[in-house]
């Protein structure tokens, strides 16, 4: 402030103008002191701005699926084609999301398989279908998490919603009795937006079942799923989760986000959001070295086929309803609404933490 | 002006008891306690799989831990709120499909795509558990499992 007062009033001379060593120092503290208050804050602000480009994705993925129901009278068909790898939902949602080239070059997308091999055509990782797969989209990639690939193909982080249970889309344990949607001990399924659809020959043979029928399906020879309506979702669309993020595997070797394969393509809330518990990742690998999640591999009755939600946001994850809308769901949200939120026919009552 | 001291002193009171409570009420954990323990199966410990904790008073938390060596920890973040809870081991032996099918395959609930492994441990820890323990507030929760 008084940098060019006369010299002559402080008494240093004539090469007294300027600062002292004191003052330099100070003026250093003064703005270290400000470096280590504003990068924590720009950190931050980058974290968040990654968090809300991840929430739009969400939101495109939920639009994408309404303008998919516009166009077809249903919700996609489901995570995946039963039988093995002959696409996920991420193929029939292109068009709607503005990657109708990516689309146009994808072929077979749900091809029969009727468990026989040779495959009947190339599945996602075969001709111009590895080309859609080995392409980075944004749409399914979550800024806050670091993009992976296996192979050529990438990784991706959001996931729909197969309901409370497993994959399997029965009770847990498998084939327990006397149980209920909101049981802890016994947990009925209790329906999902989503589910293993099945090729077209076979439902418009007749192939196709009612939500119903998954109440009592045998996940050995249990009925396939069709595709869902939007009167199906029986809840209401406003409190039936639709998508949720997950975390892709680093290190090499994990196959979670993993989502042109059908094991890798959806998620169900039996577990927590970010909890300990492991995925259980049947028909892959995984490596459960940190920051990864707990995995394994051997899926049991109590503890069968699922991808936990995740992501790598602090305190919780961000998820989209099937009415299009997206919110975060904090960490400790409580197991009964967690389940509530995810089934589409439970008919449960909300608890207050929604 | 003993009277002005008196009336400050009860201020403080109240203020000092108001910042407690509110302290008390503001853990970001909900109470949630840490729980740690080790399994063994027929006097050795499980090397491999999963100990679950299904709340039984309707409380908000679980969790399926996974075993290292015989032992488990669920951190403080991730720990269960005091009540009952049912026990639930779980160790397939990751070879035995109790469905036999392509693990190559997603699974889905039509036939041929779903492979569970046989279950190592007995039933009444497993499927049909009727083993309960309690998550106390005070003291640690160490749990033993000895299953026969």
């Amino acid at each position: 402030m008084h940098l060019n007062t006369h010299p002559s009033s402080h008494g240093r001379g004539p090469l007294g103008r300027g600062f002292t060593l004191i003052e330099l120092l100070v003026v250093i503290a003064i703005i270290a002191i400000l470096i280590g208050l504003l990068l924590p804050a720009v950190q931050k602000v980058r974290e968040s701005a990654a968090r809300m480009k991840c929430q739009n994705n969400l939101k495109q993925i939920s639009l994408g699926n309404m303008a998919y129901e516009n166009a077809n009278g249903t919700f996609l068909p489901g995570i995946s084609r039963t039988g093995c790898c002959w696409g996920t939902w991420q193929v029939p949602i292109l068009p709607y999301i503005e990657q109708h080239g990516a689309f146009n070059l994808y072929t077979n997308f749900g091809g029969l398989d009727a468990g026989a091999l040779p495959p009947t055509g190339p599945r996602y990782n075969a001709g111009t279908n590895l080309t859609v797969s080995s392409t980075r989209m944004a749409t399914f990639t979550c800024p806050s998490d670091v993009p992976g690939v296996i192979g050529t193909i990438t990784t991706n982080n959001y996931v729909l919603n197969a309901g409370n249970t497993s994959f399997y889309q029965v009770s847990i344990p498998i084939n327990c009795t006397g149980g209920s949607v909101t049981s802890t001990t016994c947990t009925t399924f209790g329906g999902a937006p989503f589910g293993w659809y099945e090729d077209p020959a076979t439902v418009a043979a007749g192939g196709d079942s009612s939500p119903v029928a998954y109440t009592t399906g045998n996940p050995a020879t249990g009925l396939c799923g069709r595709q869902r309506k939007m009167t199906d979702i029986t809840d209401g669309t406003s409190n039936t989760l639709m998508a949720s993020e997950v975390n892709q595997g680093r290190g090499g070797g994990d196959y979670r986000g993993f989502s042109w394969w059908g094991g890798g393509a959806g998620f169900t809330a039996y577990s927590l959001p970010n909890s300990i518990d492991p995925d259980v990742m049947t028909g892959a690998a995984c490596n459960a070295t940190p920051p990864n999640a707990p995995c394994t591999t051997t899926s049991t009755a109590t503890r069968p086929r699922m991808q936990v939600a995740r992501s790598r946001h602090t305190g919780g994850v961000a998820v989209t309803m099937c009415d299009g809308s997206v919110r975060f769901v904090s960490n400790s949200i409580s197991v009964a609404t967690w389940r509530a939120v995810s089934t589409s026919q439970g008919g449960e009552v909300f608890a207050g933490d929604w | 002006m003993l009277g002005l001291f008196m009336s400050s002193f009860r201020g403080l009171t109240v203020l000092v008891t108001l910042t407690t409570l509110l302290v008390g009420c503001s853990d970001p954990l909900g109470g949630r306690m840490e729980v740690s323990g080790t399994v063994k199966l027929k006097g050795k410990s499980l090397a491999d799989g999963t100990v679950s904790f299904e709340p039984l008073d309707g409380q908000p938390t679980r969790a399926t831990v996974m075993l290292t060596a015989g032992e488990f920890t669920i951190p403080k973040p991730n720990g269960l709120v005091p009540g009952r809870y049912m026990i639930r081991v779980s160790a397939g032996d990751g070879k035995t499909a109790v469905n036999p099918v392509n693990p190559d395959q997603p699974p889905g609930p039509s036939g041929g795509t779903n492979i569970i492994s046989k279950e190592l441990i007995p039933a009444d820890w497993n499927v049909d558990s009727k083993q309960e323990r309690e998550i106390v507030k005070t003291g640690p929760n160490r749990f033993e499992f000895e299953i026969p």
